[in-house]
């Protein structure tokens, strides 16, 4: 009933801000049954907490012998701190969003805000990986249409089809993953999923958040300073994240060449991704990349075995990320608020983050392990730079927005600290404190370098006085091509125009003059076929 | 003569209202109502008669016959058939009301209702082998609607007259050994014979891959509406006419190696489709593999018929034509408000500035025959992935294959509908607002029953099941 | 009726499905046609009664009169006394058409030992030779006129075959249903091939 209650707090409102803006438009109504919708959603995630693990049947299809299917909700410790965060950022967006002149934000703005994280809201919370598929599905239908309308008169829709392919083949892969684990158990859910189709399930995250194979569909698209689109650039990785968290963590048993290779792959991932990240122009620029990295961090822990502990990285990615860029514009005054966001991404010992150090390093130290490290000192560099690197004195901010902006970046900032309290049980935890220790002594030699030599990374003297400067980037460039996967695009081209040719040729053949005799060749090669085949033992 | 059959209500009774609307075919709005009203009234009366064909009516008791003789042959219609039967003429009443506003052939109303009683007859003739002459005479009555208005007869037209054609003897051959089989059960080169015979008619029937060839080439040059109604009561019927044989003949379902030939037919015709989609550059000749791909799903789910198979093509019998009704619909619409489009990718481009409810119908309609979770097609093409998957491995490649060949189709698509040339050359594609209230509302309505019945197939697709129950020797559990 | 006569028959009958396939004149093409209905009226003789027999004869001498009509009102058909000289293309099919009546006869028994016994070897020879002429000139040509003659003769070919294997009065009549709407279709193509002629 809570749960449905919730959902009702974000659809409803939605509905009502849809109708009161064509009828009567009335900006501050709409602002409130907006922001009152979705805190009361927020609160009700509390009560939620009481009864956790709790599970919820929406609609199950009959009879059960013929689907084995219900669309069903488990809220469990593993995607009910994502619940928390998806519902916090969504206030957050709306608090924040009305403080940025540069962007257009209207109510319709909002109502799509609510509407999308109900829809996230329900494939977050999935019992089974068909309830996921349907939710994802559906989701990418309604971001699809919402993304279309938002490019309608940019003309850049041409970029959308890109975005919605990869998410079209991460929802097959995630039906075919079903479909294996099906052999094993009819109607699975996720606390079923069999060793042999976690790797599929894997690969169905791994895609929606670009990380397997690397991919930035995004890249050029829909990275404005809208907070609504920031909530569309998380709205997939959310779902895919818990799905990682929810995979069995035997599945290191499995293939293990196959499973190397993978690790390989996201150790890489999180290299190249985190590297872009420390090296961007502003923190918006390298968004992208910050999502790569952490849901590469996420992916890591669970081919260690520890897809429960991905969680940290995925709360990480979406609070800490959620704070730096709904810092916008980025007032110097109250950059000490981004900079508490590093609580949840640091690890230190009984933060929210610190039980992710074991799952990301694995068990002693290993070459992927130390890259890790390093990967994690290279985001945090980054975020701090971002912030550091604020200069805007903005004064022109309406009287309401000073209070509404700092609101919304606090509210994430808490929402960090309630769940490293009540997140799950064991949450106050020592974790790896070294991998910390090392990461944030790596920033701090960073930053001496940097300071000593005064070097700036995006100016022109960072060339001249970094050591290995040219080496650096031109393997960041040879990293750059490769993770473009264009080669990859001008291969299947390629194929593609190659398979045509052959498809064009065969087709003026068989439907040329002789093409009834051809099909009656056909058929004489069926009929011998059948005949060969159909009743031997 | 008894004329109080399920017969003459469902075959002789539109067929003489087909007759009617001969005369009255130039009153192209009052033929559209009159074949709406009669093909929705025999698909309610069909899907709500009571099973034992007892009736009563205003305190009156009806029994009628299932049977009907002719000349000491037999038209049969059951109660647990009529699930058939009212899902037919509801396919016909759909096509009707529809495609009122499209202009396709006059004849329209009154060939697609005289199809549709003939092949309710085709189903329901014993011996079966007489349907084959019934499928001829629905082919050649057909050509007359896929001949495209103040053109010549295309080669595909002329083709698809052929091979059908071919397949006459095949059944009839088959149906005569048939009587030869049943006395001499142990004659297995004789079994072997009948089963080759029957198994190319339905090839040919059916249009299964490499028999295509004449599928695209006739969708190229048809209108969309007229031949997605043909090959959808094409498909739908010869699936079900497919199991009745499998039903009636012990000898046939209890071959070795039919059921894996009809797998891997299924297989490879799913396969062909898809791949060939994906290199086509014309939305018109895309329906045309679009059906090949429903037949292939159809004949893997007769082959995989003891995995589950048999609910899924009846799942998927709704749905599928759900779908073909949105793409077709969409289709034909476009061409309607902007006749300039031929249907090529050079003609669509930018499309979506212009029509943009049109493209995303466009898109919805080829997901949900993808498979596309939370759509119409979903939960049969599940079972079918999931039971092909169960039983070898060597399907679900190329199943996967198959699939990402149609995506790819949908993207490209996508990506052309939606990228604006930057010059553009034609003047009509920069118009706003050319889509009324009324399409927009019909489109979206599609839309959500496609969401509808891919979230609650138990509440839309479960009626369909009962068009399973008559097969009672192949589907003992049905 | 006589062996020899039988035998006459068979041979015109191939005779005539040769002409079709070989022969691109019009009026030559209906005239071989109906003479190809009343060979198969001869030959079918030795399974059915002649008034039985007299239904295909009446059928296909109807299909026969539908077509020519429909030729005679679009204006394009020649004189049958027009001479015209062999194309290459006619060689060819001519060298097809008794490749295939060679094949016909060597098939007729094997079929007969094999598969239909009941069929005598005679008409076995006329029908597989149908057939075969049919599926020829359907495979080869998309002109309207001689892709509804393949048919009609792949049809004769195969109605002469079955009637040697059974007989059904609804058969009969729903063969009669399908040579009619073939005729009628035939002359629906005609007539839209000759108005986008002239269009």
């Amino acid at each position: 009933m809570i749960l449905l209650g919730i959902l009702g707090l974000l659809w409803l409102p939605a509905i009502a801000l849809t109708i009161s803006q064509a009828v009567k438009p009335n900006f501050a109504r709409s602002w409130f049954i907006a922001i009152a919708g979705a805190s009361l959603a927020w609160l009700g995630t509390f009560f939620l907490r009481l009864y956790l693990p709790m599970e919820v049947e929406l609609i199950r299809w009959l009879p059960e012998s013929l689907y084995h299917t219900a669309i069903a909700f488990r809220i469990d410790y593993i995607n009910w701190p994502y619940i928390v965060a998806i519902l916090a950022l969504c206030i957050a967006v709306i608090l924040t969003d009305s403080s940025r002149t540069s962007t257009n934000t209207t109510p319709t703005t909002w109502a799509a805000a609510l509407a999308l994280t109900g829809l996230n809201l329900i494939s977050v919370m999935s019992r089974g990986p068909l309830t996921m598929a349907i939710a994802w599905a559906i989701t990418d239908l309604v971001e699809l249409s919402f993304m279309l309308n938002l490019l309608r008169n940019s003309g850049e829709t041409g970029k959308v089809t890109a975005i919605y392919g990869v998410r079209l083949i991460s929802t097959f892969v995630l039906v075919a993953a079903t479909a294996v684990g099906w052999q094993v158990t009819a109607g699975l859910d996720f606390t079923q999923i069999p060793p042999t189709a976690s790797l599929l399930f894997l690969i169905a995250a791994g895609l929606r958040l670009g990380v397997l194979p690397l991919n930035f569909p995004m890249q050029n698209a829909l990275e404005s300073r809208r907070g609504i689109d920031l909530l569309l650039r998380f709205s997939p990785v959310v779902s895919a994240l818990v799905l990682i968290a929810h995979l069995p963590s035997e599945i290191l048993v499995l293939n293990q060449s196959l499973v190397s290779v993978i690790s390989i792959l996201t150790v890489l991932a999180a290299l190249y991704a985190s590297a872009m990240w420390l090296t961007r122009a502003d923190a918006n620029e390298g968004r992208p990349y910050w999502i790569v990295a952490l849901s590469a961090f996420a992916l890591q822990s669970a081919l260690n075995g520890e897809p429960e502990h991905s969680r940290v990285w995925g709360l990480a990615l979406l609070l800490t990320g959620g704070v730096l860029f709904l810092f916008d514009p980025p007032i110097r005054r109250i950059r000490f608020i981004p900079l508490l966001g590093l609580i949840g991404l640091l690890g230190i010992p009984y933060t929210l983050a610190a039980s992710g150090w074991s799952a990301l390093l694995g068990e002693g130290v290993s070459l992927a392990g130390i890259v890790m490290i390093i990967c994690h000192a290279m985001l945090v560099g980054g975020y701090l730079r971002y912030i550091l690197e604020a200069e805007s004195t903005v004064t022109g901010l309406e009287k309401y927005a000073r209070i509404t902006y700092p609101l919304g970046l606090i509210l994430i900032i808490q929402t960090m600290l309630v769940l490293n309290l009540v997140g799950w049980p064991d949450v106050l935890t020592i974790g790896v404190w070294w991998g910390s220790l090392v990461s944030i002594g790596l920033v701090l030699a960073g930053a001496f370098l940097t300071k000593k030599l005064n070097l700036q990374l995006t100016g022109d003297g960072f060339k001249a006085k970094f050591p290995f400067y040219r080496l650096g980037h031109q393997v960041l460039n040879a990293l750059r091509v490769v993770f473009s996967l264009d080669w990859i695009y001008a291969i299947a081209r390629w194929l593609f125009a190659r398979l045509s040719d052959i498809a064009g040729f065969f087709r003026q053949v068989l439907e040329g003059e002789a093409g009834v005799l051809w099909s009656l060749f056909f058929l004489l090669m069926m009929a011998i076929l059948i005949y060969t085949q159909v009743g031997q033992p | 003569m008894n004329l109080m059959t399920t017969p003459t209500i469902w075959i002789f009774l539109p067929v003489l209202f087909s007759l009617l609307l001969i005369l009255v075919h130039r009153l192209h709005k009052l033929s559209v109502w009159i074949a709406c009203t009669v093909s929705l009234l025999l698909a309610v009366v069909a899907m709500i008669f009571p099973q034992n064909l007892d009736l009563t009516l205003f305190g009156r008791n009806f029994l009628f016959d299932d049977t009907f003789l002719i000349l000491n042959r037999a038209l049969i219609i059951t109660g647990t058939g009529l699930k058939t039967v009212a899902m037919l003429y509801l396919f016909s009443f759909l096509w009707n009301i529809a495609g009122m506003r499209f202009s396709v052939s006059r004849w329209f109303p009154t060939i697609s209702l005289t199809i549709t009683a003939l092949w309710v007859s085709a189903l329901a003739v014993e011996p079966f082998l007489y349907a084959a002459l019934i499928v001829e005479l629905i082919v050649l009555i057909s050509v007359v609607l896929l001949t495209p208005r103040g053109e010549q007869a295309g080669s595909g037209v002329m083709r698809y007259l052929v091979l059908q054609t071919i397949a006459l003897p095949f059944i009839l051959l088959s149906g005569w050994m048939v009587t030869g089989i049943e006395s001499a059960p142990s004659a297995s080169t004789l079994i072997l014979r009948g089963a080759v015979l029957i198994l190319i008619g339905f090839s040919l029937w059916l249009a299964v891959f490499p028999l295509h060839t004449w599928l695209p080439m006739l969708a190229e040059k048809t209108h969309p509406w007229v031949f997605s109604f043909v090959f959808l009561m094409q498909q739908s019927s010869l699936s079900i006419f497919l199991l009745k044989v499998l039903d009636q003949f012990a000898w046939l379902r209890n071959l070795t190696g039919v059921f894996p030939a009809m797998q891997w037919v299924g297989v490879l015709t799913v396969l062909a489709g898809g791949v060939l989609a994906s290199l086509q550059t014309k939305v018109n000749r895309v329906l045309a593999y679009l059906i090949l791909i429903e037949t292939g799903y159809s004949v893997l789910a007769i082959g995989l018929i003891s995995q589950g198979g048999g609910e899924a093509l009846a799942l998927s019998l709704l749905p599928r034509a759900l779908a073909y009704l949105q793409y077709a619909y969409t289709l034909s619409s476009i061409q309607q408000i902007a006749p300039e489009i031929d249907g090529s990718f050079p003609s669509l481009r930018g499309l979506f500035t212009r029509l943009p409810f049109h493209s995303i119908s466009l898109i919805v309609s080829l997901l949900s025959l993808l498979g596309l979770p939370a759509l119409g097609l979903f939960p049969a093409r599940r079972m079918l992935w999931n039971s092909g998957a169960g039983l070898t491995s060597h399907y679900t490649p190329l199943l996967g294959l198959a699939v990402a060949g149609m995506a790819l189709f949908i993207l490209r698509l996508m990506d052309t509908l939606l990228t604006t040339d930057p010059n553009p050359t034609s003047p009509t594609l920069s118009g706003k607002g050319e889509e009324s209230i009324w399409q927009i509302l019909v489109l979206c309505f599609f839309t959500l029953l496609s969401l509808l019945v891919g979230v609650f197939p138990h509440v839309f697709l479960n009626p369909f099941l009962g068009i399973l129950e008559p097969f009672i020797h192949l589907l003992p559990s049905s | 009726m006589s062996e020899t006569l039988r035998i006459a028959s068979a041979a015109l009958l191939l005779l005539a499905a040769a002409i079709n396939l070989v022969r691109r004149q019009w009026a030559l093409n209906i005239l071989a046609l109906g003479l190809q209905y009343v060979c198969v009226f001869l030959i079918i003789l030795e399974v059915r009664s002649p008034l039985l027999a007299a239904i295909k004869l009446i059928v296909g001498l109807m299909v026969t009169l539908m077509l020519y009509l429909t030729l005679v009102s679009s204006g394009l058909i020649e004189s049958l006394l027009v001479r015209r000289r062999l194309s290459s293309g006619e060689v060819f099919r001519g060298t097809i058409a008794l490749l295939l009546v060679l094949i016909s006869i060597l098939l007729g028994p094997v079929l007969q030992q094999s598969a239909f016994p009941q069929s005598s070897q005679l008409l076995l020879t006329a029908s597989v030779g149908l057939i075969l002429f049919g599926l020829f000139q359907m495979g080869t040509i998309t002109e309207p006129l001689y892709l509804v003659i393949g048919l009609l003769t792949f049809l004769s070919g195969f109605e002469l075959l079955y009637a040697s294997l059974e007989f059904s009065r609804v058969l009969e009549a729903l063969f009669t249903a399908v040579n009619l709407s073939l005729a009628l279709i035939g002359c629906f193509f005609i007539v839209k091939d000759v108005e986008s002629r002239s269009a």
